[in-house]
């Protein structure tokens, strides 16, 4: 009897012992990633430029539209900024509040562009962005809390908004405010006349909310346009602004303040071009194409199922934007036309590109930068 | 014949799990107590970008408030794994690297939203870099490639925490944490990658005997002197722990710095001979008294160790502890 109820405990504790090692082995495994496979080292191609036939793949046509060069290049305003040009020349600037800039600046014509290299900057941390209705060499500069106006034919620095905006003080906002930081202003968007600037802050309530303000330039007035709010992209057009947050689009009447959500679900992963919204909810080869005033909206697929789905939209021309389709490090590059779901131009550029930057240099000439079989720098200069 | 009774089997299995629970926690401790693991990349020829960035490629260099490895104002003991950059709710997020989706977790009702990239580094390397607290994007599955042209996340609202992007470092199974330093050592807005970590860029000249590490901590400090809240403050002081010969353990306490720079020799210090074995380790002592880092101020627990190694270290590691992560040099 003593050992069958010895046989009955050992049988109990080594069951009980599986049981426990198996929820600890289950609860180690929890949460443990998989391994995955390395990644492929094709040889490259050359360039190809296809000619548009909505991803139809075709004989390539001569290879006349593209230029090629052995650098990582960047451009600003269309004009190249990195490398940096020989006769670049170096300011620092202080404004009121002691934040100094140090950066390097340009001569174009009767224009000075100041330069936002961000791999030797140590006090800028974002790109300067042009105000051209203030004056052809004027910028707004933000940094991780305020928006600042760079002069740089006056060679002044300037903070753009109050330090009291009716309610509170820079400093009263700064109050038990931690890790989130106080966003006095950040996130500008400038409208397409120059007269507003859009921004979010966190002022209000410590860095707990968000808020949406619009500054006029003309008038400085400072306006709480919506409490409780944020985006990701916001885009003016005519007496509306739109802007994405989450899975939505809401829009604000300019007219009347009011605040009202599109009856449509979207993602972030997209851009805003005028009364379209371009987003991809999938991430790889579809994209849809949203009127945001008729509400109709167009799904268009791309490449393949692996074809993970890059936007690049035009400052210069709203209506262009590029979809540069990337499959491991085979990149294809399709010049696409948003209001007519047009494909003007495809290029492909070999097996072996990493892309690292895609920026238009002018209207109709697209730059891609990045790596060729991981180390030969390269750059593509691209027109349609 | 007697059945035994439930009682008495009940009161036998209990006695035995709680004879090896003691066990099981020893075993389990020795693995949960380490959670850092420093070796950084050999030869990084592979350019890691910054995760916050412009649709164009143009990088953005947020502020950095708590680094890896560093200390935190909480009861525990524990440092922080990984590096919280400041960047505002709704930003979108890029990998550092192109690379694979080995983990995600699309759950964001506590601000624990997670992806894992596994991504060639070059070298015969991979590595797995963290985000957190962000909202993955839509589309994005497990084994998905990501770009880093392409947003991979948004920074998702504040829940539990401010809104801030934790990246870092991990190892395959997502347990231990490498310091992240390394990965950005070509960027000066992040102070040519010391902002990342503690503890950066040690160096050795086995020549002279000279040492030098940089460490120092950012914080969110209330002190409104300090631009915005944020800033890079130092230490009050390092300790330096070494052991001659594989002797007892010694210290010398270290508080002058050039930019947060400690430099000193190994061979001054220990009063050592040429050819003698030196391990070490070093410890960073936050200033809980600081007029300037002022969200530390009369902190309990201040302590991070280079090497990096366990998740609770305690102040005054047992020779046991220390052999585990010490270091070790031949004087010159």
């Amino acid at each position: 009897m003593k050992k069958r109820s010895f046989d009955n405990n050992l049988r109990i504790i080594v069951l009980g012992l599986l049981i426990l090692t198996m929820a600890l082995g289950l609860f180690a495994c929890k949460d443990k990633p998989s391994p995955s496979p390395s990644q492929s080292s094709i040889p490259p191609e050359s360039i190809s430029p296809q000619p548009s036939d909505n991803g139809q793949t075709q004989e390539p046509e001569p290879l006349l539209e593209y230029r090629e060069f052995n650098s990582i290049m960047l451009f600003q305003e269309g004009i190249q900024v990195f490398p940096l040009p020989k006769d670049a020349k170096n300011l620092s600037m202080m404004a009121e509040d002691g934040f100094t800039i140090s950066f390097s600046y340009i001569e174009n014509e009767s224009s000075l562009i100041p330069i936002y290299d961000a791999r030797s900057t140590t006090s800028l941390n974002k790109p300067f962005v042009p105000l051209p209705n203030l004056g052809d060499s004027t910028y707004l500069v933000w940094n991780q809390h305020k928006f600042y106006i760079l002069d740089l034919k006056e060679k002044s620095f300037k903070l753009l908004l109050k330090d009291y905006d009716g309610t509170i003080t820079f400093k009263q906002a700064l109050e038990g405010n931690k890790a989130n930081g106080l966003y006095w202003g950040t996130k500008p968007v400038i409208s397409e006349d120059g007269k507003y600037l859009l921004y979010l802050t966190n002022r209000r309530n410590n860095g707990k909310t968000n808020d949406i303000r619009l500054y006029d330039f003309e008038s400085k007035e400072d306006i709480l346009l919506i409490e409780d709010f944020y985006y990701t992209h916001a885009s003016f057009y005519k007496n509306t602004i739109f802007f994405s947050l989450e899975d939505r689009i809401m829009r604000i009447d300019l007219n009347n303040q009011v605040l009202s959500p599109l009856s449509y679900s979207t993602s972030v992963n997209g851009f805003f071009a005028d009364n379209y919204y371009v987003y991809t909810s999938k991430y790889y080869q579809e994209f849809e194409i949203l009127n945001l005033l008729t509400l109709e909206s167009k799904s268009i697929k791309m490449g393949n199922e692996n074809s993970a789905i890059k936007f690049s939209p035009n400052p210069y021309n709203k209506d262009i934007t590029s979809i540069i389709l990337l499959n491991g490090k085979k990149v294809t590059l399709n010049i696409y036309k948003i209001s007519t779901q047009e494909i003007l131009k495809t290029y492909v550029l070999g097996d072996s590109f990493t892309l690292l930057y895609s920026q238009w240099q002018e209207e109709n000439v697209f730059s891609l930068s990045g790596y060729e079989e991981d180390i030969n720098e390269k750059t593509f200069l691209l027109t349609y | 014949m007697k059945r035994p009774s439930c009682l008495h089997i009940n009161i036998t299995i209990i006695l035995l799990v709680a004879l090896a629970l003691p066990l099981l926690m020893v075993m389990g401790a020795s693995d949960y107590d380490r959670v850092f693991k420093q070796e950084p990349l050999k030869d990084n020829s592979f350019i890691a970008l910054s995760p916050y960035k412009s649709i164009e490629g143009f990088e953005y260099w947020p502020l950095i408030t708590s680094k890896n490895n560093q200390a935190r104002y909480v009861s525990g003991t524990n440092p922080h794994r990984g590096t919280d950059l400041s960047i505002q709710v709704g930003e979108l997020i890029y990998p550092i690297y192109d690379g694979e989706i080995v983990f995600l977790n699309q759950d964001i009702s506590s601000q624990t939203g997670q992806i894992i990239v596994k991504s060639y580094v070059g070298n015969d390397q991979y590595v797995y870099i963290e985000y957190l607290h962000i909202a993955p994007l839509e589309g994005l599955n497990l084994g998905s490639k990501v770009y880093t042209s392409i947003p991979i996340a948004r920074i998702d609202t504040n829940k539990r925490y401010d809104c801030h992007l934790h990246i870092g470092r991990v190892d395959e199974a997502n347990k231990l944490h490498f310091q992240f330093y390394d990965l950005f050592g070509s960027v000066p807005a992040w102070n040519m990658g010391s902002d990342m970590d503690v503890f950066s860029n040690p160096q050795f000249n086995n020549q002279t005997n000279d040492f030098s590490i940089t460490a120092y901590v950012s914080s969110d400090t209330d002190n409104t002197d300090y631009y915005g809240g944020y800033g890079r403050f130092p230490l009050e002081y390092i300790e330096v722990y070494y052991s001659i010969n594989y002797g007892s353990w010694q210290k010398t306490i270290i508080s002058n710095h050039t930019n947060f720079t400690y430099t000193f020799n190994f061979k001054e210090i220990t009063k050592g001979k040429s050819g003698d074995k030196i391990r070490y380790y070093i410890t960073a002592i936050r200033d809980n008294d600081s007029d300037a880092d002022t969200t530390f101020k009369g902190a309990p627990y201040r302590i991070s160790y280079y090497p990096a190694y366990f998740a609770h270290p305690a102040y005054s590691l047992t020779y046991e502890q220390a052999g585990l992560i010490a270091l070790e040099l031949t004087l010159n």
